[in-house]
């Protein structure tokens, strides 16, 4: 298993290749959506992985330390996970107008792209690091941190910004520029 | 309020000032200079001997043609018109006026001159059709403001408060202009460090703040369809 930021940086590049090819109006849709599952999941999660343990324990017989954090890191992965395929597979909230032509427009797909790459990428990274990173025990991580690997964690999104309430500007904003038209 | 909070509304007031220049001159412009500025720092970088025998000769004509001058004047004065008489005075010659420590300061110089010229050429010659303004032409401004706030303003303030010791980015010192664009990359990362530390507690709702200025910046390029 390779370095964990090169598995997570791959996955931000993905994304950000997604949008590099989908064009900045319908990518700027998506960050909505991704800003949601983020706030959501910080909103619900101090108050949801009590009720998540109990329900682990009593259904799932989940009763070590690392099998629960293992079943509450893959529950909010899910979630994510099924939340960002909707915003991805599904319909979003298209931004009226023409995008610029290149090579601004490419710019600005790739700025937009690399901000849900970010995003999607730093989130997944983040269930793993708030519950000492579960899927190791399964051989899909290596939990030897790089000197580099460590500082990025810093700059995780749910670490930048710890409150839900933040992450409700940039939504209310859009949404608002949006229905303004 | 913290001590260094006046430091950095003046550093966001800078930043928004090359913002505004980049917006208002669009992004061919801006992206020109830079290619100048820092294109420059590399060639003069490589060339700065001859620089400075150019600038040597530029300035041995102008000084030949005073001390001329100066001579012609003297003669008519003592009424020797012959021009045999001696010479009263001689103006310093360029060699004297420019030592060859001083490489590093005409490269500065010309340097600063190339810069300057670029910005009126790229008003004078690029059409404002081919420079689009907008979020972009924005962003290179600021980048040019970034790479200028560590080269001028250290020397503007050694200069108005001698003083004062600040730290300024040698750009035609040895090391060549890789040394000097990685020293000003440096002392951007090392001021960047320390307004991030002295931000610290207001860190999450700048980020929230930026983020949300950068996505409105983007919705904003998008071009309304005539209806």
């Amino acid at each position: 298993m390779g370095l964990i930021e090169i598995y997570f940086g791959t996955i931000a590049i993905i994304i950000m290749l997604i949008g590099l090819a989908q064009g900045y109006a319908r990518e700027l849709g998506r960050t909505i959506i991704i800003h949601v599952a983020i706030f959501l999941l910080l909103y619900v999660e101090d108050r949801l992985s009590p009720i998540l343990s109990t329900i682990g324990r009593l259904i799932f017989s989940v009763e070590d330390l690392g099998t629960q954090q293992l079943f509450l890191s893959n529950f909010y992965l899910i979630i994510f996970v099924i939340t960002i395929f909707a915003g991805y597979a599904g319909r979003v909230i298209i931004f009226p107008g023409q995008e610029l032509s290149a090579p601004q427009g490419t710019i600005l797909s790739c700025l937009v792209g690399s901000i849900n790459g970010y995003l999607i990428a730093g989130s997944l990274w983040y269930y793993q690091h708030v519950y000492d990173y579960p899927l190791s025990t399964i051989g899909w991580i290596n939990t030897d941190l790089s000197p580099i690997a460590v500082e990025l964690v810093r700059f995780l999104p749910q670490n930048l910004m710890s409150s839900p309430t933040l992450w409700i500007i940039p939504i209310v904003v859009l949404l608002l520029l949006r229905v303004r038209g | 309020m913290s001590e260094s909070t006046p430091n950095t509304v003046a550093f966001v007031l800078y930043m928004l000032l090359f913002g505004w220049i980049g917006y208002r001159r669009g992004m061919f412009r801006e992206l020109t200079v830079l290619i100048v500025s820092v294109g420059g720092i590399f060639a003069l970088q490589q060339n700065q001997n001859q620089a400075l025998d150019i600038v040597r000769q530029a300035l041995s004509s102008v000084l030949g043609a005073v001390n001329m001058g100066g001579k012609f004047l003297a003669d008519i004065r003592s009424g020797n018109m012959g021009g045999d008489g001696d010479t009263l005075f001689t103006l310093t010659t360029a060699s004297n006026l420019i030592a060859d420590s001083d490489e590093p300061k005409v490269a500065f110089l010309i340097w600063s001159g190339l810069l300057l010229l670029a910005y009126v050429l790229t008003n004078k010659v690029i059409p404002d059709s081919r420079s689009a303004s907008g979020f972009i032409a924005s962003v290179m401004g600021i980048i040019n403001g970034l790479f200028y706030s560590f080269i001028f303003p250290p020397r503007l303030v050694s200069f108005i408060s001698p003083e004062v010791e600040v730290e300024s980015v040698s750009l035609f010192s040895t090391g060549g202009g890789e040394q000097a664009l990685r020293d000003t990359l440096e002392t951007m990362r090392s001021n960047f460090d320390d307004i991030w530390s002295t931000l610290e507690p207001q860190r999450p709702i700048l980020i929230a703040g930026a983020l949300t200025l950068l996505l409105v910046a983007v919705i904003g390029t998008l071009r309304r369809q005539p209806r």
